[in-house]
């Protein structure tokens, strides 16, 4: 399977701090990539790189074969790549319908609407009230919403940053199961940052463990999955 | 309230102002010229401000250039209707050249580099003196028409901008460019990550913003046939057509209209009845809007039909 986005010796820093060293990452076209580790690994970090919001200080991020490095966040929506941020990120004072439709912004084609309807079919909680404004929903409602905004970009990778946070299991089963849908109707590339290991684990075939910005391990998330170290650092299984 | 709401009692307010020079004397005409023209500058902060939240305190800047603008060509035997589009087309121009450096800052910091702009641009006005007449002012050619008729053709020239802008803005709200700017209000790189080009989008906005403001001051400039940089620049141009937007309902189409004539009356009726303690009486005023309508007439008038609807529900489900 050959590599949508591939990272090469990334560093990155805020300023003076530097949060991400030498990072190498592939993922793979077609199939869902974790990407695990604990607070202030560089996770979202790494997200903000792939997404153009955080320029690298060193290395190259190549996406579709392209090199994509010094590349602004918005060419990149346009490149196809749609970022599902941390913490939701609606537009809180815009109703459901038009976080979504900003989701569509640089589209120019006529399946804008088609799209419209997979989203209200993933989650018709949405479509039953889409004129309301989007900060008045529930964390479960607004996660779906941010999903589906990503969704309506019609992406060739779709990053998601830390879906299952202070969302109920019942929820955050819904919105996997959505996301997994996707991937197989339509083959989308995601990469899923996760705290949840077991739940990204479960979801992804590959896997990336980062600590202390940088990569500590990668390999397939069943053997990842199964890694005695892994299990005791952040599933809480003694090994 | 809805847009269409908002258009429609903005109709009855147009169909009104048409008609109004029948009916009043020179004083209220000359009062309500003044209105429009603020709330044309308003109107011009609704977009930068109320959209895109991009605080100009310092937006009197294109007031001033369009003033000097119309002031300079109507000189040079521009016709009118000439140096009026000069004065639009020149302030957009000048705001899209400054905003390419300045809207890449944020926050306060715009908002003191806008009002940065404004006193830059009061000595380049005092130092271009050949053209502008520095600081002794500059005069303007004086109309030949009856001083009755030429003061009802300026209310009617306000008029006609405010009515443009306000329809801008109606555009503006349903519009590609309304969705960008609202979504950058919110979250700027938010907004990047849904690829809208943020710094473009504010451009624009400023640039709109700036014509409508700069098509005001050539009006203006017009009207008064004499012109000064203290008052063409005036700051306080900028912070009356603020509180106007805020206690109108920034964001909302018709809101900043409202605001200014609501503003505009009540700051005429108390100066002319309580003329020593008028200043007292408006700041207590507007305390009391602060307090009691933090979100302006329109949202205020949009929650009171919300109820009414949510009773005349309630009504018929009892029976």
């Amino acid at each position: 399977m050959s590599s949508l986005l591939k990272l090469e010796s990334v560093s990155a820093a805020y300023g003076e701090s530097e949060v991400l060293w030498d990072i190498d990452l592939e993922a793979p076209e077609g199939a869902v990539t974790a990407l695990v580790g604990s607070n202030g690994a560089g996770k979202t970090s790494l997200m903000r790189v792939v997404s153009g919001l955080l320029i690298p200080t060193s290395g190259k991020v190549a996406f579709a074969g392209k090199d994509i490095t010094g590349l602004v966040a918005e060419r990149r929506v346009v490149e196809g790549i749609a970022l599902v941020p941390e913490g939701r990120r609606l537009f809180a004072g815009l109703s459901i319908l038009e976080n979504l439709m900003l989701g569509a912004f640089t589209r120019r084609d006529d399946r804008v609407k088609e799209d419209l309807e997979r989203v209200w079919k993933h989650f018709p909680e949405l479509a039953d009230r889409s004129g309301q404004i989007a900060g008045t929903l529930s964390g479960g409602q607004q996660q779906m919403c941010a999903i589906g905004r990503a969704l309506m970009a019609r992406p060739k990778l779709l990053l998601v940053d830390e879906m299952s946070l202070g969302l109920a299991p019942v929820v955050v089963d819904r919105l996997a199961e959505a996301l997994l849908d996707v991937n197989e109707s339509d083959g989308l590339t995601i990469i899923l940052v996760e705290q949840d290991v077991e739940l990204a684990l479960e979801i992804a075939s590959r896997g990336y463990v980062l600590d202390t910005g940088r990569v500590v391990m990668s390999g397939e998330a069943g053997e990842l999955r199964d890694n005695p170290k892994i299990r005791e650092a952040y599933m809480g299984v003694a090994a | 309230m809805k847009a269409k709401h908002q258009l429609a009692a903005a109709a009855v307010l147009l169909v009104l102002a048409l008609i109004l020079p029948a009916v009043i004397d020179n004083y209220w005409l000359r009062v309500m010229t003044t209105v429009f023209m603020i709330a044309i500058v308003a109107q011009g902060l609704n977009v930068i401000v109320g959209f895109a939240g991009y605080h100009a305190f310092g937006n009197a800047a294109f007031f001033g250039v369009g003033a000097y603008i119309a002031g300079v060509s109507l000189n040079a035997q521009v016709p009118l209707a000439l140096a009026i589009v000069l004065a639009t087309g020149g302030s957009a121009v000048v705001a899209g050249i400054f905003g390419w450096p300045l809207l890449r800052l944020r926050g306060h910091y715009f908002a003191i580099a806008s009002v940065a702009l404004n006193m830059a641009f009061v000595e380049v006005i005092l130092n271009l003196g050949g053209v502008t007449g520095g600081a002794m002012g500059l005069p303007l050619p004086i109309s030949p028409m009856p001083p009755d008729l030429l003061y009802r053709m300026i209310y009617y020239m306000m008029l006609g901008a405010l009515t443009v802008a306000t329809l801008v803005v109606w555009h503006l709200s349903g519009s590609r460019l309304g969705y960008a700017l609202r979504a950058l209000r919110d979250s700027e790189s938010g907004a990047e990550v849904m690829g809208v080009d943020t710094v473009k989008a504010k451009i624009l906005a400023w640039m709109i913003s700036a014509a409508m403001t700069g098509c005001a001051g050539g009006i203006w400039a017009y009207w008064l046939t004499f012109i000064e940089v203290g008052s063409a620049f005036d700051i306080g141009i900028s912070m009356r057509a603020y509180i106007m937007m805020l206690l109108g309902g920034m964001g909302t189409i018709i809101g900043p209209v409202v605001g200014a004539f609501v503003f505009e009356i009540v700051a005429t009726l108390v100066w002319s009845e309580f003329t020593h303690i008028h200043n007292l009486l408006l700041g207590m005023f507007l305390i009391a809007v602060v307090i009691l309508v933090p979100n302006g007439i329109i949202h205020l008038i949009s929650r009171a039909s919300a109820r009414l609807s949510a009773a005349r529900e309630l009504r018929r489900a009892k029976a």
